[in-house]
């Protein structure tokens, strides 16, 4: 059996799993009904594409990592307290395979949960929003599906780089019952640290014009900066450098390898 | 040696891929680039240009250069009748903020059109012209050629096509960035605040010359020298005055010469058929008389008319109506403490410029529709002060009589109070509507210039219904109508209002935001303001918004304007004046987190309105102490 293959076979467990536990189904559900509701409680939808991830952003910011949290804050620490881990280290198992094959189901759920929705909410834009009345001739202004989609693939490479951070911390906890707390701590440090302890470095540090790259290295200002840059800034016209493009989008993929990484040492140690 | 993919790996990689590929493909697309292509003018949103001035258009065959613009940020194309309207526009401050930039804009191309200018100047071409990018016109101005509005701008796609024009009709040939530094002499809505003053000035000059009707001596008295008022009008010399000593006197009276006639205490019966007094003269006073007999025909027949007007319909029908006294082309007359009864009109003026109707009653009929107007004022500016008009249709009608002013009357029961058509740069101040079926003051027909000013209607259909354009409305009071205001008119100024108990206090009816709204006073209405179709609306001007009874601020600030922005059509700012739990709601974290981006895209967003500073005090403190002590309020007139 190759190393590829004994990741897929992780994968597709982790998968089959995943659509065993219909709790997983509720979350999506809940993830669409509170994306909808807020589209539709700002109005957004009946505006266009960009009125509607205006709605959105502030909640997807906290639900997604929120969302990864879930998914993901027992993914190794279940199988530790288990055993599982100790038994796997009998069998010719990999580390990488094992922690990228969870890895890979988890994503592929989480993805499921947020993209969906998001989805669905992009086609229900293309097809409410427009004019109220038919009686002038109406354009499309700069909205475009385009930023759309451009807003669900950061959102996606943000949900991912939340799961890794999410496995890194199940391996550190060890327990259950830590692996709660410290998703939680994390999830806190992720929605509100990052961008606290920018604020708070702003008089000590943090200069003008060094803020766009302090805020590009926190993962939730890395998101809100691309989205910002890549979405956004159609609406804001005369701005378009909110944070440096190149640093968000590497400091997420590096947020992503790097606690992946860690997160396969953990797991190594545990 | 590696295994090959089996079916179901194989269509993993294949999606992984695909979406890779979609989501690196919105990224490499240029969304900005798009550049939609020119409309059919008709189907624009249309702005600059007054009914008047499109009919004078239209009957003389005048071709108005016009510009379409296509917006970041809004939805609809707006169409812009005239260069300078649009290039005004456009170069508004805060113009973009609410609709963005212009993705494009085109302007009316005359290149190969055989163009020229009249004799009088008048723009005309025989093929209509097409559309060119304005960014690659050349534009003549300065010259010769016009429109009804005043001066033509007229651009061309071919520099040679200009710089011919401006050899047989002058002017000099700018490209679009010259002319967008090129000012234009639009007056804005703040500079009508500024003619508000001269105004009054001009009219108290209007005023004090038509009174000198008062001063001529008297030459006959009616029962002494002559047997009766039209036989004394006929043998008084030219610029005396006739005398009606008090009595009934049961005739109809045509006064064809410069005179005053005179009858406090007298009464002039009509008869019940046809107009009571005709004037046809320059310089006539009618001071002092009861009139009653007046004839029930309210409105002449349109199809005799034989003048080619585009109006000639409305003169007609309109100006024919019966009355008690009836001016037609005759300047500086008089009317002055008359008591009228009648089923049709009080007063119709028609090409009387510099009348002055003041001091006056007109009783009309109880239900408006069996009555008529109190005064007719058509073709030329009137003055209308200190009367009451009771009942019948219009208190005061106005049609093409720009410059009018309709100050300190008492409208009650009618139709509308005031009610201009056509009508440009009038004032209408310190009136007192109670009643009105439809409304106290209405302005219809796009006129531009007008000032509404402190004017008082409580108790009707609507208060102060406005459409045109660069007018200014202020410091009028509004209490206990279904509808308060509309803000039908663009680019005008509305300050210093106080909207109190009423249904509803704004309609935001224009689909193109441009008006000016702050400083006003919104307490106890039900619903504070609501919005048509269009954009984001913006109420708060250089960071002062408006009162909003029920606007608050958590932050407990102490200022003169609130940190917290309100939104009256927003669903939960709009019951902050009626339920305390709003103020919960709208500390949800969730309705935070709706609204803290919510401003970045205003031209996308229906039909609503926000004030980002509003008051935390009223803006006209003694008005709505008034209003607030007054116990009467709540119960109909």
């Amino acid at each position: 059996m190759t190393e590829s293959n004994r990741f897929w076979t992780v994968f597709v467990r982790e998968v089959q799993s995943a659509v065993r536990t219909r709790t997983y189904i509720a979350l999506g559900v809940v993830t669409g009904i509170v994306l909808f509701g807020l589209a539709y409680a700002g109005g957004g939808p009946a505006g266009g594409y960009v009125p509607t991830v205006v709605d959105t952003l502030v909640a997807v910011e906290v639900l997604v990592p929120t969302l990864a949290f879930a998914v993901g804050y027992r993914a190794i620490a279940d199988p530790a307290v288990r055993g599982e881990l100790d038994i796997l280290d009998t069998y010719p198992l990999s580390t990488w395979s094992y922690v990228g094959g969870v890895y890979a189901g988890r994503a592929l759920l989480l993805l499921t949960i947020v993209v969906v929705p998001l989805l669905a909410l992009g086609i229900n834009v293309a097809t409410t929003a427009g004019p109220e009345t038919t009686v002038f001739a109406s354009h499309r202004g700069v909205d475009s599906p385009f930023l759309f989609i451009r807003f669900i693939a950061l959102t996606g490479l943000y949900a991912l780089s939340s799961l890794t951070i999410a496995f890194l911390l199940s391996a550190l906890a060890g327990s259950r019952g830590r692996a709660l707390v410290l998703a939680l701590a994390g999830l806190l440090v992720i929605t509100v640290g990052g961008d606290l302890a920018v604020f708070a470095g702003l008089d000590s540090g943090v200069t003008t014009s060094t803020l766009g790259g302090a805020l590009a290295m926190t993962p939730a200002g890395a998101y809100r900066g691309l989205v910002f840059n890549q979405v956004l800034y159609v609406a804001v016209p005369g701005r378009s450098a909110f944070v440096p493009t190149w640093v968000a989008a590497l400091s997420l993929l590096f947020w992503w390898g790097l606690t992946f990484v860690g997160a396969m040492l953990a797991t190594d140690a545990a | 040696m590696r295994p090959a993919l089996t079916t179901v790996q194989f269509f993993a990689l294949l999606a992984v891929v695909l979406s890779t590929l979609v989501f690196a493909t919105s990224f490499a697309v240029d969304t900005t680039s798009a550049r939609p292509e020119p409309v059919a003018f008709d189907n624009t949103v249309q702005r600059g240009i007054t009914m008047a001035d499109e009919q004078i258009a239209q009957n003389r065959s005048i071709s108005v250069p016009r510009a379409q613009v296509f917006y970041s940020q809004y939805r609809y194309v707006v169409g812009y009748v005239g260069i300078d309207q649009a290039v005004t526009a456009l170069t508004e401050p805060g113009h973009e903020q609410q609709f963005g930039y212009p993705l494009v804009v085109y302007v009316s191309d005359y290149s190969d059109r055989p163009v020229r200018c009249g004799d009088d100047g008048s723009l005309r071409t025989a093929t209509p012209p097409d559309w060119v990018e304005a960014n690659q016109a050349h534009y003549v101005v300065n010259g010769s050629a016009r429109v009804p509005s005043g001066p033509a701008v007229v651009p061309f796609a071919d520099r040679d096509d200009a710089e011919a024009f401006a050899d047989s009709c002058g002017g000099r040939v700018i490209d679009w960035e010259g002319l967008k530094g090129h000012s234009f002499d639009l007056e804005q809505a703040a500079a009508i605040r500024e003619q508000v003053g001269p105004r009054r000035n001009d009219t108290n000059a209007t005023v004090q010359a038509a009174r000198q009707r008062r001063d001529r001596l008297v030459s006959v008295e009616v029962g002494t020298d002559a047997p009766t008022v039209q036989a004394a009008v006929d043998s008084a010399p030219p610029n005396t005055t006739v005398v009606v000593p008090a009595g009934t006197y049961e005739e109809q009276v045509t006064i064809d010469k410069p005179l005053t006639l005179s009858g406090p205490g007298a009464t002039l019966d009509g008869g019940g058929n046809g107009t009571v007094v005709t004037v046809t003269a320059d310089r006539v006073g009618v001071t002092g008389f009861d009139i009653v007999g007046v004839g029930n025909t309210t409105a002449g027949d349109p199809t005799k008319s034989n003048d080619s007007a585009w109006d000639a319909t409305v003169t007609t029908a309109y100006g024919n109506s019966d009355a008690a006294v009836t001016g037609r082309n005759a300047s500086g007359l008089y009317v002055a403490n008359l008591t009228v009864e009648t089923p049709a009109s009080g007063v119709v003026l028609r090409r009387t410029p510099g009348a002055v109707v003041e001091n006056s009653t007109v009783n009309g009929t109880a239900d408006w529709q069996d009555g008529f107007m109190g005064v007719i004022g058509m073709h030329g500016s009137i003055v209308v002060q200190d009367s009451v008009f009771n009942g019948g249709r219009d208190g005061v009608y106005l049609h093409r009589a720009d410059g009018t002013a309709v100050r300190n009357n008492t409208f009650r029961d009618n139709r509308f109070g005031v009610h201009l058509m056509y009508t440009s740069r009038a004032l209408v101040a310190d009136n007192v509507a109670r009643g009105q079926e439809y409304a106290g003051v209405v302005v219809m027909t796009n006129p531009m210039a007008n000032a509404i000013v402190g004017n008082d209607v409580r108790h009707s259909g609507s208060g102060v219904m406005l459409a045109g354009s660069r007018s200014y409305i202020a410091h009028n009071v509004v209490v206990d109508t279904t509808q308060a205001m509309s803000t039908n008119a663009d680019r005008s100024l509305y300050e210093h209002n106080v909207l109190y108990g009423n249904d509803l206090g704004v309609r935001a009816s224009t689909v193109v935001p441009s008006n000016i709204v702050t400083e006003n006073d919104f307490i106890a209405n039900d619903r504070h303001a609501i919005s048509g179709p269009g954009p984001l609306r913006v109420y708060t001007h250089e960071g002062r918004g408006n009162y909003w009874s029920g606007a608050y601020d958590l932050t407990g600030g102490t200022g003169p304007t609130l940190g917290q922005s309100y939104s009256p059509t927003d669903s939960v700012d709009r019951r902050l004046h009626q339920t305390d739990a709003a103020v919960v709601l709208r500390s949800a974290p969730s309705v935070r987190g709706l609204r803290a981006l919510r401003g970045t895209t205003p031209g996308f967003r229906r039909g609503t309105i926000v004030d980002r500073a509003p008051l935390s005090a009223p803006a006209n403190p003694e008005t709505v102490r008034r209003l607030r002590n007054e116990t009467s309020i709540e119960e109909p007139a």
